[in-house]
Order: structure tokens, then sequence, then C-alpha cells
């Protein structure tokens, strides 16, 4: 069968036959390949697959998931890229406005009559070693949504262009000549989610990998350690098993030298969880000085070969309000944050690993001890190196929607998503549990985020509650229910605003001050900026509830495109690519530009928050 | 130093350096050392910079574009000399009052300055006097700056003078606070002295006013074909300055850096006052109220060119 292109549009219809979210942790055949970084378990699929576009889904080869078709006009695209970006369809960058603003009058969930498709294919083999095994095939990012295909079979349907996607081929993969198509359209019924102030792109913009799953694996992981005011620590991990066939075994855990247990292992022990451990004397996780403890899980079969190898790096921390103070590890905790979109100017939102670590230099170069992932969840590879460096992190659910509820510069939510709508409820709970099942182990996560701008309601409230039943031992952040404060009893443990002048602020927390104080988003770094910053930073001093702040924004969003007059490349905005409408230069509003050269309000940034946490 | 009376401009000659003050033109319109000039044209009134975003945001140039032909132009309405402690009025300068100079002992004197009665082309119009000053015991010229503002006029965004360079500059070296810095934006600026290579291009994507230092203590600027100008200040009299390759209306009229023309002069912008650049946010808030120009003031600033 060709897709069903009504998933697009249903909103139960957000994911089929996707595995269920869980921990960002990596298995490995054994320890020297943990020490190497390189686990035999994974096939990467990255690099040139073969390639067809379509402007319009109506116009698209919906047979090209057969193994029997033959199209002639295959092309070559690189994986992970935005298609846009390879010169298909149309660069645009809009900020508020949906995409399709003076185009198409439409109402959520429809979704554009003419929606560009990609579709790709790509030839592989199993390793041989991962032929006994069952096979996962993972997708990290693909915007906005997918139909998958294996060897001319239906897979399964993804939305959610920002955090994995898997789907077990086990009964569908051959040893040799796999031939995986997948489609993917940029418009879905999830664009009225994704409406975040950026540049639209879509396709597989993030890495693929099959990997294989041994017969006995760890499936999910929640490691935690609270650190306690006497100094010790709490630690507990629960794991989720899973079996291939029938399996005997143990399973042997430690956390550096301070901590270990075991236990014994067949295919009806489908889940650990050590007891409470109490540790003395933990070297608590502080962004100074960020230590990390080294958890090792190891499977064993009945001969005491090793199935599969687990290492992770967990912190022992403690967060919460007292007072109206944001506190951490006891102490008022300052946050000198800033905002990160992740870009490239070549290549966009497909970003290296050397754009990551860039990133980190440059952040702790400014004395930033905090980082909000607006507004979706990173590249998972950018959580671990914040918890080594000591980057207090924002964890932002991908969902924003204002386009809905702003419109002319006004609140205007006659029509809004995801509101208090119930059929908007499981697909934006989805993202809330992606989210948190993903990154849950990563110590320097401080606050886990609804998402940005998509006012309040029933629905926010239930995602409130998720992650507050979820996970207890962090915050809750949004900003959102400002506009609808009957709501703020329910939604955000911080009473966060963006760009509230410095006066703003100082009224709240005169007449109210029933939360601790948060702008998530200041200090507007667009072009010649950040005057005025440290006006912000004086509040530190007049009043304990004001918790800091993120400024608006890391990186400008700027691309290279050539100038026809004189053959040069510049950085190109907002409008540059003839695309309407736009925001045209609010695209670009970093304390570095998009080449990750410093602007000069990056000096500004090092100085005054400097000053606070030094 | 001699003292040249003529009938559109006063001369002054020293042994090295020479000074010529157009009357018609409103200002000093040649610096000449060694035999080599440093001025392209009368120095200009400088009220304008081109529009930041925040700027744009908060509606200012709107408010304020007034002050944006008033950069471009001005009014020369009087000018008067004192050499040696005699004053000299337009009359005495001009034909025919210029005639009874060609005997006067005051073709060659110890101190001279030369002022400029100016007025801004706005409505209603503001004083700028502009005094020159040299002496024959000291290097340089000194020059000092005073707008005189009246009720009724927008905001500025900067009030100060241009100096219009002939030559492309090579490098530039400066006592002050490093980076840029603009008044709200000065914490991230480290004193000491620090030097450019060439004029930096603009760091922003869509081209607008950048390179402001404030607070300088003295600035020496290279020229590409080995002139060198130097501005000094006068103790416990810092200034601010920018120097960039193109006018503010040249960068208000460009989209990208890019397309800037190629760099061929260098303006030198003097400010007695500088408008912060304002962060809150960029469409709505403006800089707070300390760091915005209220054109009814008064604004004087004072450094020596060499």
């Amino acid at each position: 069968m060709s897709s069903d292109l009504t998933y697009l549009t249903d909103l139960n219809t957000f994911c089929v036959n996707r595995m269920d979210a869980h921990s960002d942790h990596i298995h490995y055949r054994n320890e020297d390949e943990a020490r190497n970084g390189v686990s035999g378990f994974y096939l990467c699929l990255d690099g040139e697959w073969d390639f067809l576009y379509s402007p319009d889904s109506g116009k698209r080869e919906e047979e090209f998931y057969r193994e029997d078709f033959s199209g002639s006009k295959v092309e070559k695209i690189k994986v992970p890229s935005h298609v846009e970006m390879n010169g298909y369809g149309q660069i645009q960058y809009i900020n508020t406005m949906y995409p399709w603003e003076g185009k198409e009058m439409l109402r959520p969930p429809v979704i554009p009559s003419v929606n560009p498709v990609s579709q790709y294919i790509r030839y592989f083999d199993l390793a041989d070693c991962m032929e006994n095994d069952r096979i996962i095939l993972r997708f990290e990012g693909v915007e906005s949504a997918m139909y998958v295909y294996l060897n001319g079979e239906f897979v399964g349907y993804s939305e959610d262009s920002f955090t994995p996607s898997e789907f077990d081929i086990t009964d569908k993969v051959r040893k040799k000549g796999n031939r995986l198509c997948v489609e993917v359209f940029r418009y879905s019924k999830s664009s009225w989610l994704e409406d975040q102030d950026f540049f639209r792109f879509s396709g597989i913009f993030r890495p693929v990998y099959v990997y294989s799953v041994p017969a006995c694996h760890v499936a999910d992981m929640a490691a935690r350690g609270d650190y306690q005011r006497d100094g010790s620590g709490v630690f507990t991990l629960k794991l989720r098993l899973s079996y291939k066939d029938s399996f005997k075994g143990k399973l042997v855990w430690s956390l550096g030298d301070i901590a270990s247990g075991e236990a014994l292992l067949d295919e009806t022990v489908l889940s650990y969880s050590s007891d409470e451990i109490r540790i003395e004397n933990i070297k608590p996780y502080h962004y100074k000085t960020p230590h990390l403890y080294d958890l090792r899980i190891t499977v064993y079969d009945t001969d005491g070969t090793v199935v599969e190898f687990i290492p992770y790096k967990i912190g022992f921390n403690h967060i919460e309000i007292e007072n109206e103070m944001v506190m951490y590890n006891y102490h008022r905790l300052f946050i000198c944050g800033v905002n990160r979109h992740e870009w490239n100017p070549s290549s966009g939102r497909a970003i290296s690993l050397d754009d990551m670590k860039k990133d980190i230099e440059l952040i702790r170069g400014c004395n930033c001890n905090s980082v909000r992932t607006c507004h979706y969840p990173d590249r998972v590879e950018w959580y671990s190196l914040c918890d080594e460096v000591g980057i207090y992190v924002m964890a932002e659910t991908n969902l924003e929607s204002h386009g809905s509820w702003q419109k002319m510069n006004a609140v205007e939510p006659s029509w809004n998503v995801p509101g208090d709508d119930p059929a908007w409820k499981a697909i934006v709970l989805d993202r809330a549990k992606s989210n948190y099942e993903l990154l849950k182990n990563h110590t320097s996560i401080i606050f886990w985020s609804l998402g940005n701008e998509s006012y309040c309601g029933e629905n926010i409230k239930a995602m409130n509650e998720y992650f507050k039943n979820a996970d207890p031992t962090r915050l809750v952040h949004y900003e959102g229910v400002f506009h609808y404060p009957e709501y703020k009893k329910y939604v955000s443990d911080v009473e966060s605003q963006m760009y509230a002048p410095p006066q703003r602020i100082r009224e709240y927390l005169e007449k109210d001050g029933s939360k601790p104080f948060l702008v998530c988003e200041y200090m507007h770094c667009m072009g010649n900026s950040l005057g005025g910053f440290r006006e912000y930073d004086d509040l530190f001093d007049e009043y304990l509830s004001y918790a800091g702040g993120y400024i608006w924004d890391f990186i400008d969003q700027a691309l290279y495109k050539k100038d026809e007059a004189s053959g040069e490349y510049y950085l190109a905005y907002g409008g540059d690519f003839g695309e309407k409408r736009s925001d045209y230069e609010f695209s670009a509003n970093g304390i570095v530009r998009a080449d990750r050269v410093p602007k000069p309000a990056y000096e500004e940034v090092r100085a005054v928050y400097g000053n606070r946490i030094r | 130093m001699e003292i040249v009376f003529g009938d559109y401009s006063l001369g002054i000659r020293k042994a090295d350096v020479s000074y010529i003050f157009a009357y018609n033109l409103g200002g000093l319109d040649s610096l000449n050392k060694g035999g080599k000039e440093f001025f392209y044209r009368v120095p200009s009134l400088a009220f304008w910079r081109a529009t930041t975003d925040n700027d744009r945001g908060n509606g200012f140039s709107r408010r304020s574009c007034m002050w944006m032909g008033a950069d471009l132009f001005f009014n020369v309405d009087d000018f008067s000399a004192v050499i040696d402690g005699k004053e000299l009025k337009q009359g005495d300068l001009r034909a025919p009052g210029n005639n009874s100079l060609l005997d006067s002992p005051l073709r060659h004197a110890e101190d001279a300055s030369v002022t400029f009665f100016l007025s801004t082309c706005t409505s209603p119009s503001a004083k700028v006097c502009v005094k020159y000053s040299v002496s024959g015991k000291s290097d340089g010229i000194r020059v000092d700056y005073t707008y005189t503002g009246c009720e009724g006029l927008p905001e500025f965004p900067l009030c100060g003078m241009r100096f219009i360079l002939p030559f492309r500059t090579e490098s530039f070296d400066w006592d002050g606070l490093s980076g840029e810095t603009y008044p709200d934006r000065m914490d991230g600026g480290e004193k000491g002295t620090w030097h450019s290579d060439g004029i930096p291009e603009c760091p922003y994507v869509m081209a607008q006013d950048y390179g402001m230092h404030m607070n300088t203590e003295s600035l020496t600027v290279k020229s590409t074909d080995g002139r060198y100008l130097t501005v000094e200040s006068l103790p416990d009299s810092a200034f601010n300055f920018s120097l960039l390759a193109w006018t503010p209306q040249e960068i208000e009229a460009a989209y990208h850096p890019i397309d800037l023309p190629l760099k061929r002069r260098s303006y030198l912008t003097i400010a007695a006052g500088v408008r912060g650049v304002g962060g809150i946010d960029s469409w709505g808030s403006d800089v707070s109220p300390q760091y915005r120009l209220d054109a009814s003031g008064e604004y004087k600033t004072v450094f020596i060119l060499k």
C-alpha cells in the first residue's frame, strides 16, 4: 500500500509502529568498544542516498517504495541535510506567522494543499555480527512527517521533527540487499505545533542508524543521583529489559567505586530497580566543578560472556524551590543563561559534533552557566557535552504555536493550538514524553520546559502534570501561561516572562512574588544591541527571588549565499531567498554571528556574567 | 605662524603644517602636514547613525529622521577669528574688510583661533559653534565643539563632528576601551591600548551603525600611504569616536555589509553625545532614559588634531 495521507492530518495518528521513547544510553559489545566510542551494535546509514523530490504530494511517485520501482529521475542527496539546502523547494525564514501566510487560509489541523515531498532510498546490508539480533531503525530528526518502508513493506509513520523515532524492523530486514525507503512530507498537522521562529526546512536532517539488540538488552534506564543537604548522595537505578528469546544470565552494575549491585536475569525479568542507595561524602555536580561518576552496566550470559556493556556518566545534584528562590545544591542559583538554536551557516540545523563543541567553548567563554534548548530537543550529543563541562540545561519540548494566538502583534487566541481541545492532548503529551524519556539521565538538566509561546490551556496543563509525575526531582518551566494567568496555579514552577523590562520584573517581585522570577528570553541581541544588560544583573542584588535569565540568543540564523554582483559569499538572512512572507533580518539575534565569530556584545556578556558567577 | 587673510578663507602656516579655514564652507577645509592633505572636505556636523535594528524596532528612526538630513547639510551663519588676542569679525575678515589687513602685524602671530557659527537644517534650528585654535607654542589644532539645542526637536542618535579623510585606513590605534562600546554597553570594554588592522567590517548581517568607541584618550589613524593623523583628548576630557569607511547614509541604504561600496575614504566621527543601543527587545522598547540624547540640551566636546 502507498502512504495513507490521512495520517498527516489525523490528530490520533502521530506515530504508527514507533517504539517507546527511551534513555539515550548507548550499548556496546564490550568495554573496549566503549573506550573507543564506537559501538559494534550500530550501523550508521548517513551518506549519499537516492532521492526523488516532488513539489506537490499529488504528483509524487507513489510506488517508489516498491522493490520493482524503476524511476528514471532518481537523484542523489546527502543524509543528513535539509532538502531546501540542496536546491529543492523554498528556503523560508518566518517568525510568528505560519509559513503559508497569505497563500492559503487554513485552520488546524488542515495543511497546505500543495505539500512538498522528499522520497529517500537507501540500500544497506547488515553487519555479520548483527544477524542474530533484533534490528532497530533509528531516525534522530526528520521534518516534519515520515512514512518508512523496508523491502517493499510499510514499517511505520512518525512526526515530531526533533526527537528520535525508532522502528523494530527485525521481521522485515534481510542480511543483504535491504532497500530502505523514507517518504518525508514538508507539512503535517505537526506544522501547527512547530512554528518556531526559524528557517523552515524539511527532510532527514539528523543521523540515521540501524542498530542491533542482543539476546538481553537494557532497553531503558533511569539513573539519578540526588545530592543531600548533609553532603551525602542518594542513588537510584531503574532498568527496563528486553529479550530476543529465552535468556539466562546476570546483570552487574557499579557507580565509580561508591555503589554497585547485581541481579540474575532471565526472559521473565523485565525490570530492575536498585534500592535507594545512600553514599557519604559525595562530590556534588556544579557548573564550576562538574563532577560525574562512571556508571557501568554489564549484562553477562551464563558462560560469563559479556552480552552488552553500557557506560554513562551520572552526577549528584539537587534542585528545588525554597522561599520563592531557585536553589541548586541548597544554594541560591544565579542563572546566567543563553538560548541556543542549532545552526550552521552552510547547512542550517543539520549541525556537526564540531559545531556543538565550538558552541560549548563559546558559551563557556562568555561565562554562561546555563543554556535553554530553544525550542526543541537538540541533537542528543549536546546534552552529554553540557554534562561534561557543567552547563545547566533547560530542556525544552518541541512545541511552538505562536502563530495560532499572536496575530498582528496582539494576543488573539480566538483559535489556538494545542489549547483545550482533547484531540490535541495525546500529541503534545507524546512530545513531552519523548523529551523526558530520551534525556532523563542527563545531570545537567535542571528544568523541563513545556515548549515556547504556545499559549495555555488544558493540554499545556496536562504536559505540566506529566513532567511533575515523571520527574519530581527537576523543575518545570513554561512562559506562555503569562498570557493566561488563570492557569498559573497549575503550570510552571517559576514566573517566566520574556523581554520584560527590569521595571516590570520589579513590579512582579514587589506585588506578587509567589514564584521565583525567570526571564526565559531577554536582551534581544539583534544587530547592534545588548545595551543595558547590567540593569538585569542588578536585579540579582535587589531581589532574592530573581533567578536570572536566558539571553536571546546564542547564534545568528544566517546562511551563506553567493552575491551575484560580486561573486562573493555573504551571510544572507530572511527574505534573501525570495521567500514570502518573511520576517527578514529578525532571523539574526546572536551574541555570535552565524559563522561563530563573536559579535561585540559577546564581550559584554563575558564581563557581566563573569562578575556574577566567577 | 603666518596668517593668510584670503577672500574666501583664512590660512595658518607653520613650519611643516598648514591649515585653511573656508568661510563659505563653514569649517577647516585643509589640514596639511608635510605637504600631505588630510581633509577631503570640510568637516560635517554629525547627527545620524545608520539605523540599528533596535532603533528601527522602537520607532526611533521614524521619530528622529529629521536628523538624518541634518547630518548631510548645515547652515553657515557666521564666523570670526581671534589673532593674538585681537578679535576679527566676519566683516573684518572678508572683502573689503580684509584689505586693511594687508600690512597688519597680525599676519604673523603666536595664537590664532577661528570660530564658525553654524545651525542645523532642522525645524526648529539648533546652534552649533565650532572653534579651531592653533598656537605657535604647541603642536596640533584644538577643536571645541558646542551644540546648543532648543525645544521642539526630536532626540538624535549622536551629535558631533565628522572628518572626511581622503585616504583608506591601514590601521588605527587608540587608548581607551577595547572592542566596540556604546554608553549602555561598556562593561565588556577593557581599558588599554588597542590596535585595529584597517577599518573592521560591519559585524552585523543587516548593515547598521557599528564601531563606536567610548571614553577614548587618544587615537592615531594610519593611512595606507603612510599618513598619520592623531586625535588627543585634554586632561579629564575623553572623547568618543568611530572610524568607518562609509557615511551613515551609505550604511543606511545597505541591506548587507556586502552591499556597501569599496572602501575609498575614512570617516572619523568625534561624538559629544552617543545614544545607547538598547536591547530589552527589538520591537518597541526604547533605550533606558539616561542613554537617550535630548536635543534641547547642550553637548560639548574638545580634542586636539595632530
